[in-house]
């Protein structure tokens, strides 16, 4: 039954990605499935935006950087719903790092899995409500259904 | 997140009678079920501009066009749904641009679903426009759903296993 199977989640750290992960949470609690947190990242090479202002010069390695933040943004997640009384999935949440494009991490992460979750726009887009790249990216090509889930526009 | 005069949460469907809407109207109905939540299915049809088409084919009263196309949507989600009984699903028709008329259904939503690709009321239509142009404008959380692969083997999409037909 595909309720065993996974509901993926990308997360890179933008309003969009955490009200992304307040679904996803929300949605495995519902189905009683497991989450698994994707974030992608790139060599240190390829970084043309801010995403490297807190780290060092030459990170040794970037991956761990940027999985360590997608776990604290868990964290910071899973306490808000919590807070809440916002329902949470039973089984623990598995946070991934894998080297690569966004919407390629992305989709193939969710293969065979029942849902991936994607936040509006990811980090670097402050304004408007276009759709990112990453997104239109994933509802492109990935094979199960992918839910695109727009900043939370109240609460924090 | 959804308030409005009937309490439940609702998930609002685009259906046309293509593979892809009908995929996406049995993820709506699964999602409802999950929230305790009812289900809206649109069916949208634009009137094409007077300009654009042969006068004398066109449809004289457009509440008969809407009427008609409820009518049939509802005859397909009702058969598409014999075994959804314990989720209540609602068919309209809507008038105008399948994109606005989902995103206004959608405005005090918990999910909006659609298919991935499409075919207009009255006309193929180069879809993933309706998909796209709800993903850009809706306020809410959007699903796109594609149908499962042929075979019909897999599990892609969770309601497929309650598809009666």
């Amino acid at each position: 039954m595909s309720d065993a199977s996974a509901v993926v989640v990308g997360l890179d750290g933008s309003d969009g990605a955490r009200a992304a992960l307040h679904h996803a949470l929300g949605e495995a609690a519902r189905r009683r499935a497991g989450v698994r947190a994707v974030v992608s990242y790139l060599p240190t090479d390829y970084w043309t935006d801010l995403l490297s202002a807190d780290l060092p010069r030459r990170a040794p390695d970037a991956g761990a950087g940027a999985t360590a933040r997608a776990r604290a943004v868990v964290a910071e997640v899973v306490a808000e719903r919590g807070a809440a009384g916002e329902p949470l999935p039973e089984r623990p949440i598995e946070v991934l790092g894998v080297a690569g494009p966004p919407a390629d991490v992305l989709v193939d992460a969710a293969e065979g899995e029942a849902l991936l979750v994607v936040g509006h726009r990811g980090r670097g887009a402050r304004h408007g409500r276009l759709t990112g790249p990453v997104a239109i990216g994933c509802v492109l090509r990935a094979r199960c259904p992918v839910t695109v889930v727009p900043a939370r526009t109240s609460s924090p | 997140m959804s308030e409005g005069t009937d309490p439940r949460p609702l998930v609002v469907v685009g259906v046309d009678g293509s593979r892809d809407a009908d995929a996406a109207l049995h993820h709506a109905v699964a999602e409802a079920r999950r929230r305790h939540g009812r289900v809206l299915a649109v069916a949208a049809c634009d009137v094409p501009p007077w300009s654009a088409v042969d006068v004398e084919s066109l449809p004289t009263d457009p509440e008969a066009v809407r009427h008609g196309a409820e009518v049939r949507a509802r005859r397909h989600v009702e058969e598409l749904l014999a075994t959804a009984g314990d989720v209540p699903v609602t068919v309209v028709g809507r008038l105008g641009r399948p994109t606005r008329v989902l995103v206004d259904e959608a405005r005090d939503a918990a999910l909006l679903v659609v298919g991935h690709r499409g075919r207009g009321a009255f006309r193929s239509a180069a879809l993933g426009s309706v998909g796209l142009g709800c993903l850009l404008h809706a306020r809410c959380p959007v699903t796109v759903v594609r149908p499962p692969a042929r075979a019909d083997a897999g599990g892609t999409t969770p309601a497929r296993a309650e598809v009666a037909r």
